[in-house]
């Protein structure tokens, strides 16, 4: 069986009255890509600041590699690495410095790799971090979360400011590691990126967690997207019918209509069947469809 | 180290121009000094003439004003003065910094607990200003050589200069635990300015009035040049709340340090 990574139990973080999260619980195993959406203020960012002490919890509990998250900091950290939203470094520092300071906290030699990373990711290390462009400083971060290799690699919508290219580039990057046997923790808005990269999912709505699956689940086994066009006046009827049997995101237009189907497949064929069909698409929704469902 | 070492680069221009600042300061006053000499009993009708609670509000002290340390130590209060600003908003800064270029996220994230840090943040701040009191009073004691026309005692004048170290260390401790309670400071000088400036009203208040009262509230009193003048002492129980407090303020500092929570920018 493979090794608990991230356990978190009840946790609960409210900032004065404020809810930020509310008895979130659940486990992330050794090697997985997890990840963690919802939409601004849904507790992504708290739930990861919990895990990483800077904030302290209201209650509950949770712990990476066993050790406790908010008495333990320092030796955990040695095992993580971390790439804020928003990313903001000391006034006058060249790249270099920065990063030769990020690595002067671990006790390995961290220069190969930054090398390695600075060139994959074509970042020139010798200008000066105030005159980077906010996708450069971006690589700056992501160069100093990787640089010692850690176990655990913690992302809080790390994509923000990267081209499409880059992005690509950072993907590919954090599978490789992920390969090499890190653990990824990926907080993100954007359902694609979370899609493309995560084995399990979790979401989050106002501070609750209120689903937890698997990435192939969420998407081939529970939902279908069925777009439909038709010639039968009085299709309404039908469709509505179908929306008691479990469709969702109703979408009609003159003759069309396009909604996300969970349930009995066949029962909802037989009222379709009764309609005179032109065009019928049935498809695997993509995250987004499935997760405007979980908002509606 | 690291931390220590990052934070003392990250000063180092603010701590040159503060040096140069403060020295100038006391180079300009001291030449002064035998004009000043030349001209006491002048002197002593002029300042009779502006009238006693005036002269004592800002701190001259007839019994000691007219001898080279007399002089000195006036000029020197507001050496004192300015270095107080100083000291206070290095503290804020040191611990303030982070939130202002939005680092807490980097420097906390790494493997080093909270206090580890928040003490390299102190002794960086403290290094910072024992180079300070070094140079300032090194310049003072050269200046003081050259333009002084009586001698002086220099067990006085070291007895005299300390006051300095302790009324920075006591504002520099200060700004410290206002940072930590104050997690969203940005502007350090002109809170540093704001805070030394309402000692310094409440020491003139409290000589104007003579008010015993006030004396325990500004620290302009617990570490007083005029006083050390007469005494060629401190006096005991204000030095002792003196850096009692300053000790109080970096352990209560320290604890705010480690629990505080760091939102997100």
């Amino acid at each position: 069986m493979a090794n608990t990574v991230i356990d978190i139990k009840s946790l609960t973080k409210y900032y004065g009255k404020h809810r930020g999260i509310e008895d979130i619980s659940f486990s992330i195993e050794e090697g997985e890509i997890f990840g963690f959406i919802g939409p601004n203020g849904a507790g992504k960012s708290t739930t990861i600041r919990l895990l990483l002490s800077l904030i302290f919890p209201t209650s509950g509990e949770a712990s990476i590699f066993g050790k406790d998250c908010f008495t333990e900091a320092p030796s955990i950290a040695r095992e993580v690495g971390y790439l804020p939203a928003e990313v903001f470094y000391y006034d006058g520092m060249k790249v270099i410095d920065l990063l030769k300071y990020a690595a002067s906290f671990y006790d390995k030699d961290c220069m190969p790799r930054i090398k390695q990373l600075a060139e994959r990711l074509e970042l020139d290390v010798s200008r000066k971090i105030d005159d980077l462009s906010y996708g450069n400083k971006k690589k700056v971060g992501i160069v100093q979360g990787l640089a010692h290799s850690p176990r655990l690699i913690i992302l809080d919508e790390p994509t923000g400011g990267l081209d499409p290219l880059m992005q690509q580039t950072f993907f590919d990057l954090l599978r490789e590691e992920n390969q090499r046997g890190a653990t990824v923790f990926f907080s993100s808005h954007i359902l694609s990126e979370v899609q493309r990269l995560c084995d399990r999912v979790a979401i989050l709505k106002d501070g609750h967690l209120i689903n937890l699956q698997k990435m192939s689940e969420l998407q081939a086994e529970s939902y279908k997207k069925i777009r439909l066009v038709t010639r039968t006046p009085e299709a309404n009827g039908a469709l509505q019918a179908i929306v008691e049997m479990g469709a969702a995101n109703m979408v009609i237009d003159e003759n069309s209509a396009s909604f996300i189907f969970r349930g009995d497949l066949n029962a909802m064929l037989a009222v379709l069947s009764n309609l005179k069909l032109q065009d019928l698409t049935i498809e695997e929704p993509d995250l987004e469809e499935v997760f405007l469902h979980y908002y509606r | 180290m690291n931390v220590l070492i990052q934070e003392i680069k990250q000063y180092r221009k603010g701590l040159l121009a503060w040096i140069v600042g403060l020295t100038l300061g006391a180079f300009m006053f001291m030449p002064f000094l035998p004009a000043f000499a030349d001209n006491v009993s002048s002197m002593k009708e002029f300042l009779a003439g502006m009238g006693l609670s005036l002269t004592e509000a800002i701190g001259i002290d007839f019994e000691v004003f007219f001898g080279p340390l007399g002089y000195f130590n006036y000029i020197y209060s507001f050496i004192i003065l300015a270095a107080g600003i100083q000291a206070l908003a290095l503290g804020l800064r040191i611990i303030a910094l982070e939130t202002r270029f939005k680092t807490a996220d980097f420097l906390l994230t790494k493997p080093k607990s909270r206090s580890s840090i928040y003490l390299q943040k102190v002794a960086a701040g403290l290094i910072s200003l024992l180079v300070t009191q070094a140079i300032v009073n090194l310049v003072c004691l050269i200046s003081l050589k050259a333009f002084a026309v009586e001698s002086f005692s220099l067990q006085n004048f070291l007895l005299l200069v300390s006051t300095l170290s302790f009324m920075q260390f006591f504002l520099y401790a200060l700004g410290i635990l206002v940072a930590a309670l104050a997690p969203k400071l940005k502007q350090t000088i002109g809170v540093a300015i704001g805070i030394t400036m309402l000692f310094y009203v409440l020491y003139v208040v409290a000589n104007l009035t003579k008010e015993e009262l006030y004396n325990w509230f500004t620290p302009f009193k617990y570490f007083e040049g005029n006083y050390i003048l007469i005494h060629q002492a401190y006096d005991a129980s204000f030095l002792a709340l003196g850096v009692a407090l300053t000790v109080v303020f970096l352990v209560a500092g320290l604890v705010v340090y480690r629990r505080r929570d760091v939102h997100s920018v």
